[in-house]
């Protein structure tokens, strides 16, 4: 996988605490960028098996909204992620740091 | 037993449109999951963030496409990755020419596939023997049109 610098901060994101599982909007949110930029990053990361997602177990009549969609890094998935983070920090000039997280990237 | 609670503020009607309009370029394998997805993201947000959010959603609704496209090609032989470009060249695109190959599922069956886009020459995914296999490449080489000499 590319590592993009929207990707990496999704990466961040996650590996913040690894067996937290988020919704994509709390995603987008963590890491400053938009729904629509989020949504095809966590896709190709679960289908590189990084990720795995389930639907919320809520009664929506009782919460008042519709069951989410949460996504939980695997554990092979927090292992890969880590070493390509490191790799292309490595590769990453002068090791300019990423944007921070919460800001737009 | 808790009481049920007030439903908090749903999407408006022009954000499930945009949501719709996303989530029909999607494959249809994945089109409910992320339209049920957006649509809950959009619960409760102000009209302002819905538009931010169903619109961004709608700009990238090919970047999902492609990204859910790539990740149903992965191709299981072999363990490593295998993902087919997202970016078809303009040959398989047009269905002039796909440099075929034989690949097998994980149960054995036999089918061709191309390196390039991922096409599967029947489909989906079809069991077939390793004659019929053989009689279908030597047919499309034959034929001259669709066959990339890839066998």
């Amino acid at each position: 996988m590319r590592m993009t610098i929207p990707l990496q901060l999704v990466l961040q994101v996650l590996l913040e605490n690894p067996d937290r599982e988020l919704y994509g909007l709390e995603i987008g949110s963590a890491a400053g960028l938009a729904s629509g930029t989020v949504h095809p990053l966590l896709a190709r990361m679960e289908g590189h098996g990084w990720l795995e997602s389930r639907w919320e177990d809520i009664d929506p009549s009782i919460e008042g909204r519709p069951a989410r969609r949460y996504y939980r890094l695997t554990a092979q998935g927090a292992q890969d992620a880590r070493a390509a983070l490191a790799r292309s920090r490595s590769r990453r000039p002068h090791g300019m740091p990423l944007p921070a997280l919460g800001q737009e990237a | 037993m808790p009481a049920a609670a007030t439903w908090q503020r749903p999407p408006r009607w022009w954000a499930r449109a945009l949501i719709a309009a996303s989530a029909a370029v999607l494959p249809s394998s994945a089109r409910p999951r992320y339209e049920e997805e957006f649509i809950a993201d959009l619960y409760g947000m102000s009209g302002g963030d819905q538009a931010r959010y169903s619109l961004g959603a709608a700009t990238h609704c090919f970047a999902l496409r492609n990204a859910v496209h790539t990740d149903n090609q992965h191709c299981p032989e072999g363990g490593h990755d295998m993902t087919i470009r997202a970016h078809r060249p303009l040959r398989c695109l047009l269905n002039v020419r796909h440099d075929w190959h034989t690949e097998s599922t994980e149960d054995g069956a036999r089918y061709l596939r191309c390196r390039r886009c991922g096409k599967d020459e029947t489909g989906p995914v079809q069991k077939s023997t390793n004659a019929q296999v053989a009689a279908h490449a030597a047919n499309l080489l034959g034929s001259g049109g669709a066959g990339g000499g890839g066998l």
